[in-house]
């Protein structure tokens, strides 16, 4: 009898150590391969993209900027070879004359254009989450990937159908700034 | 002892010595060499005879024997050259209000990217694309932008070898669809049809699409001696058709 226990222990031992090497090959890495189980990278939805780059971009609600434009010739600034140089301009338009225009990146508020106006940034290469925002509009919003010693263009564009960013080509970028006027700008602080 | 009886020994010694050419034969085949059983014998008898022959397959033999006083080195490695053209499609189809900068696209090899006999990017391996800009359909109906690069691929060995291809793709609105890109980028992608013009402040523009499968083609940035030894010869490795484009 106990013959039989001991052939039946050593019986189930190598099973057992056979079922281990076959679920180490069922769970070994598969090989780097196109055809991903369904359900991994899923595509979000639109509205689903919106709400996560408004968190990534726009800055918080209530922050106002005090602003005018400088008069007279501005120095323009030499591109930094490590970081990218980020204009951002307003062109003239007849929507919200009056209004501020403000841009955020990266959840802060970083500026404020009035008509005809300019100012820059330098940023960090990377990617990075703009978001354009003019009074009560729903924010306009861009996502770029900024890459050291380049210099991008982006325009607020406010319109009657909403405010948007809209990257601009070089030289279109270098001839507004060179006609209008450096924005002078900072935050109000509540009292 | 006759001539005969002789000779009937000799094959009866190579029947017993089976096994050894069996061995040398799935070492061969676990190094990815195309060697034949007839060629072990002849690899065994004349392995000098092996190494004087030209082309790459020779190459690929040299590379695999242990000659002494020849180091494997020392012969000539098949090259991914510059410029080599590799065929890459998406995976999902892409839309440019539903990804942000910095996002990474999954891509699949086309064909098969050789450097002379030797697969160096097998076909339907996985490549990435990264997001560089996206910007979703805007107002008065103007179009949507996206642009991705793809900046390394990875070769069979697993190395990573840089590649160009920069794609800019905007979509549909109240101007004409354009596509622009840098010279020698191929593409084929289909969009929505533009917009009918007209009054269209409150209407904001198509957004950027690619479909899945959508192909581009990308270019290999300088020159890559390959080890024979890690990859595998084209004439081993089954290849499907490409479908139509």
């Amino acid at each position: 009898m106990i013959v039989v226990q001991r052939m039946y222990i050593v019986l189930l031992m190598g099973l057992t150590v056979t079922h281990f090497v076959r679920a180490q090959e069922t769970t070994a890495t598969p090989p780097r391969s196109s055809t991903a189980p369904e359900g991994e990278g899923k595509q979000r939805s639109e509205n689903e993209t919106r709400k996560r780059l408004e968190q990534l971009a726009c800055g918080p609600s209530g922050v106002r900027f005090s602003h005018h434009s400088e008069k007279g010739p501005q120095a323009l600034p030499e591109q930094p070879p490590d970081k990218g140089l980020i204009y951002v301009l307003r062109t003239k338009g007849l929507e919200g004359a009056t209004v501020q225009v403000k841009l955020a990146m990266d959840g802060k508020w970083v500026g404020v254009n009035g008509m005809a106006n300019y100012f820059y940034v330098e940023v960090d290469p990377g990617p990075h989450y703009f978001c354009v925002k003019a009074a009560l509009d729903k924010p306009g919003l861009l996502s770029l990937v900024i890459e050291k010693g380049k210099t991008y263009y982006l325009r607020q564009n406010l319109t009657m159908g909403g405010t948007d960013l809209d990257l601009l080509d070089e030289e279109k970028g270098k001839q507004y700034v060179a006609k209008y006027s450096r924005s002078s700008f900072a935050e109000k602080h509540k009292k | 002892m006759s001539l005969t009886s002789r000779s009937s020994r000799i094959v009866e010694g190579l029947f017993h010595g089976a096994p050894a050419s069996v061995l040398l034969l799935a070492f061969s085949l676990g190094l990815n060499a195309r060697v034949s059983t007839s060629q072990v014998g002849f690899a065994l008898q004349n392995s000098l005879e092996l190494e004087r022959g030209q082309g790459l397959d020779s190459v690929v033999g040299q590379s695999q024997q242990s000659e002494p006083g020849k180091s494997p080195s020392n012969a000539p490695k098949p090259v991914l050259t510059d410029g080599t053209l590799v065929r890459l499609k998406f995976v999902r189809a892409v839309v440019s209000s539903q990804v942000i900068a910095g996002e990474k696209l999954p891509l699949e090899v086309v064909e098969p990217v050789l450097a002379g006999k030797l697969v160096a990017i097998p076909q339907h391996s996985a490549e990435e694309a990264i997001v560089t800009m996206a910007q979703a359909g805007r107002s008065m109906g103007r179009g949507g932008d996206m642009q991705f690069k793809i900046e390394n691929i990875r070769l069979a060995d697993g190395e990573l070898v840089p590649v160009r291809a920069v794609k800019d793709v905007k979509g549909g609105g109240n101007r004409a669809v354009a596509l622009t890109g840098e010279a020698g980028i191929a593409a084929g992608f289909a969009f929505w049809p533009v917009s009918p013009l007209g009054f269209l402040i409150y209407v904001r523009g198509k957004n950027a699409t690619i479909p899945a499968g959508a192909e581009f083609t990308a270019y290999i940035v300088g020159d890559f001696p390959l080890d024979p030894s890690k990859f595998q010869d084209a004439a081993v490795v089954p290849q499907e058709k490409s479908g139509p484009k």
